[in-house]
């Protein structure tokens, strides 16, 4: 398996084969690097190559789907939702599909696991007018979503319905998730929405847009500012990420920017509780259990009153591990948030070409 | 002394004329409401008087608050009454006011300077103020801020995590609203369920015919609301967005060639219940259109206004550690039976259970617990009185001690 991903202007590629990961970035303009060819060449070792599609509109409805170049065509449209990604991963999948013919090709979309949002959690509340033109909630990083609403389904002895995942790191985001539907998410029209992120101010009162236009910055300052130099950086002084975040003594221990971070969490774990009408099963994913267990517990020991047990009872092993005492009513589990493995799960999901012609039939008869 | 007290909302005007003596609790003489100041609904716009036993009331279209203060004014000259004191509600007092002030030319340079922080209040408030100098013009004046009752906000809560020298710059921070009426019922709740205010968490809904908000109170001082630096940010109110994505603001002037007035305009005055349902910001119009003809729109409106109250009531619940009291307050708090049903569905897993009846038989003029039996946390619907907190503020003012 080998996922394109696209991070402008380069993108970046990750392999995995024979249980052994690889990595690395290149440059469409300059062709395909020796290296991701070489990978391609050996289709029996391989298996599929698969696209990460960014924001997906309206267009892109399934968060894994195999694509030929016609239905690939038609998914085009989504291009104008974040040009600078989108355009890359389609110039990949259209090489892709030139290059390598025989091999299964699919594409994974970050916002689709949140198309069907129901309405009150995708509309916003402004007339029509504005709503008509494609503004609504889109969501983000949908993939990683699903996959630990998957992941913690097998996990548990009782499989929990009503789940809140929480993705940590430089661009945090929540989901509620039940019966495997999505119910609201946190990131919003834009990434800038939710919780406070490494460069991010996440939610702020829009009033102050319109405060700082009056005040003669640009429209391009403003995004600039609210984007790139606010959330973990505008509060530190400087770029700042997850890890060095939750980093004891460090300089980022003043900011306040650790505590904003938790309080926000905790505020949304709070209303997705509301959402879901009730929780069953809280999901923390970071890339790393050492470095944010701390920060994960002393979320977890304001979660009382949802009923998670505070004790920290923390198994060892690679797999999955309980961050709380997993006979509380609602237990919080942690899972290992591996990029390269969670995109090449959620790829692996999609039935081969001939099980989809199976899969189709099997449709088409019922 | 005879104290007016002048409380704009954004779709409303009250007064009320307290006579204060002495230690003795202010007595109310006379009281009235211009009622959908400035509203686009099916209802007509009103004013009504109350001296003691009697009410007049004279359906009048109200324009705007300056027009409707002046009705009112004119009224209170017929009547004789001497008004010696007049207290405003000021929405918005930025970082000039934290608390409450005297009026004098400064302060009203300094209120000017603060109109555009509460571009829909602000502005209103300050023509109420214009009209009270014209027509009272012996009469004592003070004014009295809603942000107040937030300063108890911590940093966590407070900040926008922007950089630190806009936020220095600009004095952007989470404020948030209200204030008068939090401060009033949370001192009631304590009151009624005779327990000290100190050991309570509160989580309080103010839910208004123009603004909204929640608020969490633990142990009376407030920890969080969901209004923000202006009162555009939170709850889906009348005709206000509440929350959403800054980056849609971005993206609509640069996109769409949006005029920032024009769109801060949409975002306050046009969107909301009025522009989720196209027809009417009146919460009472979209659920009788909602329940009688099944309209989606109606429904998506109403729908979104439950939904993001509840999210807040659910973030606020784990903020406080608990909940020992949901208060409901204000026109719709606690006139509308419908909307406090829906919140407390599928709410048992914060401990809230409603009683269906006593919910619907509930007296909108008098304080009402509402909880069933077997509901862990209390419910209660309570008349707010932040006339009366702005005339004990101002009173407490005069005398230089704690209200």
């Amino acid at each position: 398996m080998i996922v394109f991903d696209p991070h402008p202007p380069l993108l970046r590629w990750y392999a995995l084969r024979d249980g052994k990961s690889d990595e690395g970035q290149c440059d469409l303009a300059r062709g395909w690097p020796v290296a991701v060819t070489r990978v391609l060449e050996r289709p029996e070792a391989t298996g599929a190559v698969a696209y990460v599609l960014h924001h997906g509109g309206e267009v892109v409805r399934s968060p894994a789907v195999a694509v030929s170049r016609e239905s690939l065509t038609a998914m085009e449209e989504a291009r104008e939702f974040l040009p600078e990604h989108n355009d890359l991963t389609f110039k990949a999948a259209r090489h892709g599909l030139e290059l390598f013919p025989d091999l299964a090709h699919i594409l994974l979309c970050e916002t689709a696991f949140f198309v069907d949002l129901p309405p009150e959690a995708s509309v916003y509340a402004v007339p029509y007018e504005l709503r008509r033109r494609g503004i609504r909630r889109y969501g983000g990083c949908g993939l990683g979503h699903q996959w630990a609403w998957r992941r913690v389904q097998s996990v548990l002895p009782r499989a929990p319905r009503k789940v809140i995942t929480v993705l940590l790191g430089d661009r945090p985001s929540l989901a509620a998730i039940r019966d495997g539907k999505a119910l609201d998410t946190s990131i919003g029209f834009t990434a800038l929405e939710g919780v406070i992120s490494a460069t991010g101010c996440g939610d702020v009162d829009p009033t102050i847009v319109f405060l700082l236009e009056s005040s003669g910055m640009s429209l391009r300052e403003i995004n600039d500012m609210l984007s790139r130099r606010s959330g973990f950086a505008g509060l530190v002084g400087r770029r700042c990420g997850f890890s060095e975040l939750l980093r004891e003594n460090g300089p980022a221990e003043k900011s306040g920017a650790r505590e904003i971070l938790r309080y926000q969490v905790l505020k949304y774990i709070g209303a997705y509780a509301a959402v879901l009408g009730g929780v069953e099963a809280i999901v923390f994913m970071s890339a790393a259990l050492l470095d944010s267990i701390g920060f994960i517990t002393g979320i977890c020991e304001r979660l009382g009153p949802l009923g998670v047990r505070r004790s920290a009872a923390v198994a060892e092993g690679n797999q999955l591990r309980f961050v709380t005492d997993p006979s509380g009513l609602v237990p919080a589990v942690w899972l290992e948030y591996d990029r390269t493995k969670v995109l090449a799960e959620m790829a692996g999901s999609v039935p081969a070409q001939g099980d989809l012609e199976q899969w189709s039939k099997r449709e088409d008869s019922s | 002394m005879n104290v007016l007290v002048f409380n704009c909302g954004s779709s409303s005007l009250s007064y009320r004329i307290f006579q204060a003596s002495g230690r003795n609790e202010p007595r109310d003489v006379a009281s009235g409401k211009g009622h959908r100041v400035g509203v686009k609904g099916t209802e007509p716009s009103f004013l009504e008087h109350h001296v003691g036993a009697v009410v007049t009331r004279a359906m009048v279209p109200l324009k705007n608050h300056r027009e409707t203060a002046v009705l009112i004014l004119r009224h209170i000259k017929h009547t004789g009454l001497r008004v010696t004191h007049v207290g405003h509600r000021f929405v918005h007092g930025g970082s000039y006011f934290s608390d409450s002030v005297l009026l004098d030319e400064d302060v009203l340079a300094a209120l000017n300077a603060c109109a555009p922080l509460a571009p829909i209040h602000n502005p209103t408030s300050l023509s109420v103020i214009e009209e009270s100098r014209k027509w009272l013009p012996e009469a004592v004046q003070f004014v009295t801020f809603d942000s107040a009752f937030h300063a108890t906000l911590a940093p966590h809560a407070y900040t926008y995590p922007l950089p630190r020298q806009i936020v220095k710059a600009y004095g952007f921070r989470k404020y948030g609203f209200h204030g008068l009426s939090y401060w009033y019922v949370s001192r009631q709740a304590a009151r009624l369920l005779n327990r000290p205010l100190e050991t309570l968490k509160i989580v309080a809904c103010h839910l208004g015919t123009g603004g909204s908000s929640v608020a969490a109170i633990d142990g009376g001082r407030s920890v969080d609301t969901s209004m923000g630096y202006s009162p555009l940010a939170g709850l889906v109110m009348s005709t206000r967005s509440g929350d959403l994505d800054p980056m849609l603001a971005i993206y609509l002037m640069g996109t769409y060639d949006c005029r920032p007035d024009y769109l801060m305009d949409v975002l306050n005055k046009q969107s909301g219940l009025l522009g989720l349902s196209g027809f009417s910001s009146d919460l009472t119009d979209i659920t009788r259109r909602a329940s009688e003809t099944g309209d989606e729109r109606a429904e998506l409106a109403l729908q979104m206004y439950i939904q993001r109250l509840k999210k807040y009531i659910g973030s606020y619940f784990l903020v406080l550690g608990g909940m020992d009291v949901l208060v409901f307050t204000d026109d719709i708090g606690v006139g509308n039976p419908l909307v406090r049903a829906r919140v407390c569905q599928d709410m048992a897993w914060c401990g809230l259970s409603l009683d269906e009846a006593a919910n619907r038989t509930a007296d909108p003029a008098r304080p009402c617990f509402l909880e069933a039996k077997d509901s862990k946390v209390r419910i209660l619907a309570v008349p707010t009185q932040e006339e009366l907190v702005i005339c004990l503020q101002g009173l407490s003012l005069l005398e230089g001690r704690e209200p």
